[in-house]
């Protein structure tokens, strides 16, 4: 029965062995062939019959070698029951050379002892000629190149990629280390995700908006990024990987080339700063340009241009140039433009036609670019160039103008006070001697009148040198309710003449940074003018109020009032308000326009509000902070 | 008390004429004992005079008054000199100050104002400033 039973199993065994493709066999300890498949004596031995394979040893059933193979895994495999793999190179006896790739299975008997063993045995002739192909033109490309397999790792890594990324191909081929070429840390390299067919969303994440599908070869990917750890600052790559896949068209790994596109980037980078370089100063440039195409309509103008016709950019673009050109000197013009010799530029004055038809006269430069077959069209606005000249003159004939009256003002100055010297030095000595009331009077005058030529000598010299430039402030923390006491004290006997009423609100502790004296001769001449132009019995507010950044004054009298017209100018130079009012007081003409330039010092303004008959209010301000406005 | 010796140097021969009147109103206590045209004559003057006090312009040909102030300070550093001027601007007060100039006198003056830094510079404090 048993025996029966293991012939039953035999049977099927062989039946089995003969419809299946696979090449398959089995071996004893002997290494002799027990049975094989057909399929296996189709695809080794062709044309042989099983009978003759079956009981001779293997190497020679199978393949007509005298001996056992060398280093053959089998006895191994007998010895300690574990399967084993070989790839082997075999020349048939039919002539043809193959690859095989041999696996060797153990079978036990009840006791656990490896009896046989199963040999399959699978073509890879293709796959090894495929791969010899490939090693060959990987590593005979001079394009830097590497394959890896499914499993990630380096097959390939050719010269070129070597002297790209200096990494050695002992150092790489068998390890998934290929990202270290390019990366900081461990990634995806785009073969990576090729070989692992990743979808798009993979490579987006990877690659951002960098990487797109080739055109060129299906399945493939390229992109361009920039590698700082390459050669020495960093490098472009334009980088392709693309799928490998076997005769079945199951994919097996990726090849990735990589291109060195640095320099071609630099260029292009140069190219673009070239061109926004040239854009910019087309763009502002002060002179009106044009491109002319060859059918002579305008394709671009700059700013200037737009200033010049009055045309917008989008409305000048597409009109003939002619349309520019007043009629009669159209002519001139076109021969101009048509003019294409090299030697000198092109350039003839013409009468400009704008928006509105105005007329401006202009001269024109035309510049041809053959490549482009294009004009450049530069314009000269010489109406405007004239009118710049002038104003330029205008502008230098000031500043002599201004230059000469500060010298004037500084030679009047020292030429007015000397003869004033004898006239009051005479004046005083008079006074020494015995005089009758009427010459005592007499004597009086003369000093009065000639205290008040020295103050209106000063208050110009100091005008001269504020508009010089040359007032120096002093800064320092000035108490405002000491000096307005003191200013208002220095006057008593005016005001007690006078039986005015004078009040001063002035918060407590109130400083300003700024320069002491000025301030003081601000509150004096504005005090002083209330005094001057109030009648006896009247009354004079001076109030000063705290805004926290700056301080506001006010000096208000019950005085005569300046007519409301008077108002905008009474802080200009010279200026009075009438006759009459001078030779009852003296002149206010230089005081306040100093008072105004020392409030403008101390950063802060001045204005004066009024009713005639009523009496005036004036205002100034004065930043705490010490702040010096230029002049 | 000996009366004290004055130098007037100071080109505007009116000027020079209206001092010795006012200095004539306290002949008691000043003598005009010499004129000098110029900074230059005014150093001369005062190797010569040797005087208590000299009264400087400042504005004058040949040498100005701040080179004159020098050198006489450079000379003898007890000299005593008053500057007389127009030109009263903060730069030339520090110009005559640093020169070393012992009194300032702004043009146009009185006699009382001559007399008063006079008797200052001849006081306790020896400054006219």
């Amino acid at each position: 029965m048993i025996e029966r039973g293991r012939e039953e199993e035999r049977d099927y065994f062989l039946r089995i062995l003969d419809i299946i493709e696979e090449t398959v066999f089995v071996i004893d300890r002997d290494l002799r062939i027990l049975d094989l498949s057909k399929g296996c004596l189709n695809k080794i031995r062709n044309g042989v019959e099983r009978e003759v394979a079956i009981g001779k040893g293997c190497y020679e059933g199978l393949w007509g070698l005298e001996e056992v193979c060398e280093s053959c895994p089998v006895h191994s495999v007998f010895e300690k029951g574990e399967a084993a793999r070989t790839e082997r190179f075999f020349s048939l006896p039919d002539g043809t050379n193959r690859y095989f790739d041999i696996e060797w299975i153990p079978v036990f008997d009840e006791h656990g002892e490896v009896t046989r063993v199963i040999g399959d045995i699978r073509d890879i002739t293709k796959r090894k000629e495929a791969e010899e192909k490939l090693a060959e033109i990987v590593d005979g490309s001079s394009i830097p190149t590497f394959v890896i397999n499914n499993e990630h790792k380096i097959t390939h890594w050719n010269t070129a990629v070597e002297s790209l990324t200096g990494l050695k191909r002992e150092e790489v081929v068998g390890t998934d280390r290929q990202w270290m070429a390019f990366y900081a840390e461990k990634r995806p390299v785009m073969a990576d995700l090729i070989a692992d067919k990743a979808p798009a969303s993979k490579f987006k994440d990877w690659y951002g908006d960098k990487y797109k599908m080739s055109s060129l070869i299906e399945g493939a990917y390229e992109a361009i990024d920039f590698f700082p750890p390459l050669g020495e600052e960093g490098k472009w790559l334009l980088f392709t990987a693309a799928p490998l896949k076997d005769s079945e068209g199951t994919v097996i790994g990726a090849m990735e080339t990589l291109q060195d596109i640095t320099e071609r980037k630099e260029a292009e980078e140069e190219l673009k700063n070239a061109e926004e370089q040239c854009r910019t100063i087309f763009e502002h440039v002060l002179t009106p340009l044009c491109l002319i195409e060859e059918d002579d309509t305008i394709s671009t103008v700059n700013k200037e241009f737009e200033t010049l016709s009055g045309y917008s950019r989008e409305e000048a673009v597409g009109k003939k140039w002619t349309e520019f050109v007043a009629p009669e000197d159209l002519e001139k013009v076109m021969n101009c433009y048509h003019n294409e010799k090299k030697e000198e530029l092109p350039c003839c004055g013409f009468k400009f036609v704008g928006r509105e038809g105005d007329i401006t006269d202009v001269k024109v430069s035309i510049e041809h670019i053959p490549r482009r077959k294009i004009r450049v069209a530069s314009l000269m606005d010489l109406t405007k160039l004239k009118r710049e000249e002038e104003l330029c003159a205008i502008c230098e004939k000031l500043k002599e103008l201004d230059d000469m009256k500060k010298n004037f003002l500084n030679a009047a100055y020292h030429e007015l006070r000397s003869p004033l010297t004898p006239i009051v030095g005479y004046a005083s000595l008079l006074k020494c001697d015995e005089l009758g009331d009427k010459q005592r009077d007499y004597v009086s005058n003369i000093e009065k009148y000639a205290e008040q030529l020295k103050g209106q000598i000063n208050r110009m010299l100091e005008l001269a040198r504020i508009d010089g430039g040359e007032i120096a402030m002093t800064l320092e923390d000035v108490s405002i309710p000491g000096i307005v006491n003191d200013v208002v004290k220095s006057f008593k006997p005016l005001w007690n003449d006078k039986e005015q009423m004078i009040t001063t609100h002035v918060p407590e502790g109130i400083v300003v940074r700024g320069d002491k004296q000025k301030i003081i001769a601000i509150f004096t001449n504005l005090i002083l003018n209330a005094i001057k132009y109030t009648n006896e019995g009247g009354r004079i507010d001076i109030m000063v109020e705290d805004r926290g950044e700056d301080i506001r004054v006010c000096v208000a009298d019950t005085g005569i009032g300046i007519p409301e017209k008077h108002l905008p100018k009474i802080f200009e130079r010279f200026f009075m308000v009438n006759t009459s009012l001078t030779r009852k007081s003296e002149s206010l003409g230089l005081g306040l326009s100093i008072v105004k330039e020392y409030v403008k010092l101390h950063g802060g303004r001045i204005w004066a509000t009024s009713e005639p008959g009523k009496g005036s209010k004036f205002f100034f301000t004065l930043s705490k902070k010490g702040e010096i406005r230029g002049r | 008390m000996r009366k004290k010796r004055v130098l007037i140097v100071e080109d505007a021969p009116y000027m020079r004429e209206m001092m010795v009147e006012m200095l004539n109103h306290a002949k008691d206590r000043y003598e005009v004992v010499g004129f000098a045209t110029n900074g230059k004559e005014g150093v001369e003057k005062y190797r010569e005079l040797k005087p208590d006090l000299v009264t400087m312009d400042l504005v004058m040909e040949e040498m100005d008054g701040i080179q004159a102030i020098k050198k006489i300070k450079q000379e003898d550093p007890n000299a005593l000199i008053l500057v007389v001027t127009a030109m009263d601007t903060p730069e030339n007060r520090n110009m005559a100050m640093d020169a070393g100039a012992d009194g300032y006198l702004w043009k146009p003056f009185t006699i009382n104002n001559l007399l008063d830094v006079l008797e200052r510079m001849f006081g306790k404090d020896k400054s006219g400033w």
